[in-house]
């Protein structure tokens, strides 16, 4: 048992590593598809105009 | 145009399914790391770092060999989809490296006595983790979107010298990085089964995880070429 926190540290690590990376992905995702809807929503008022 | 079209066919059963498969695989292999391997012999408990530190790098050498090959399309096609997957990839196999190397290091300093050495294999390694990232950086750094794509791919095209180096390192010079896994005459380092099943499934897992990061991410690549393109029309318009 003397090497334990070696081993949580390594789960820790490449789960930590795998969340904030999820956790990114999810906020760029969200933050372009408003960003799109906003565009199309703009170009189709320009195109009326 | 909008790039993002909803998968349909072979694709969408994909999408429907390979989130699932991944969780899944993901929880058998930590049940099986944490609760059904037993301890190795001569590590101890430390041992069971290996199963995750293996699964780190068949997405890494994948993700390089993705780019070489898109790298190479994209220079003769110029098609952006091949740029798109081979950025998607860049990132994922940054990732990955990162956690195969911090890995390692937490491996190494139980069994080794030190956090790092400059081992011909860990060397190039590292080496494999700069090209990724100036794959990346590149496009930044250059103010022509395309001129820094073109970059990229020159690069992702002579960076997959390295991951030949980095399989043949251990046999060319003097390494204290483990050789092989299964030999040529197919004998093991992991003599239990029990074992080997843990390395396999875990190897599995995570190149799942892998598979489904590099959709997802792939998905975001073609939203923010819409954007880019939804950008332009409003200038043009204005």
């Amino acid at each position: 048992m003397e090497h334990l926190p070696y081993l949580f540290a390594c789960y820790t690590v490449v789960w930590a590593g795998v969340v904030v990376y999820v956790i990114q992905l999810a906020r760029r995702h969200r933050a372009l598809q408003r960003e799109l809807d906003e565009l199309k929503h703009l170009v189709g008022r320009e195109r009326q105009k | 145009m909008s790039k993002q079209q909803p998968a349909s066919g072979v694709l969408g059963a994909i999408d429907a399914v390979l989130p699932w498969l991944t969780v899944a695989a993901l929880a058998a292999s930590m049940y099986a790391v944490f609760v059904w391997v037993p301890n190795d012999a001569f590590q101890g408990l430390v041992q069971r770092i290996f199963y995750v530190h293996m699964a780190m790098w068949l997405p890494t050498f994948t993700a390089f060999g993705i780019i070489a090959v898109t790298s190479l399309i994209f220079l003769w096609k110029r098609r952006p989809f091949w740029d798109r997957l081979g950025r998607s990839s860049a990132e994922l196999g940054l990732l990955f490296c990162t956690l195969g190397l911090a890995t390692g290091s937490i491996w190494a300093r139980p069994i080794w006595g030190i956090w790092w050495t400059w081992d011909p294999r860990l060397t190039l390694t590292l080496i494999l983790w700069m090209l990724y990232a100036a794959y990346l950086l590149l496009r930044t750094l250059t103010t022509d979107k395309d001129q820094g794509a073109v970059f990229a791919a020159i690069l992702g095209v002579t960076g997959v010298v390295n991951l030949y180096l980095i399989n043949r390192a251990v046999y060319w010079w003097r390494s204290i990085h483990p050789a092989v896994i299964v030999d040529q005459k197919g004998n093991s380092g992991l003599a239990d089964p029990t074992m080997q099943w843990t390395l396999t499934i875990t190897l599995v897992a995570f190149f799942l995880l892998f598979l489904y990061l590099l959709r997802v991410r792939m998905q975001i690549a073609a939203m923010e070429e819409d954007v880019d393109e939804l950008r332009e029309q409003m200038v043009a318009a204005r």
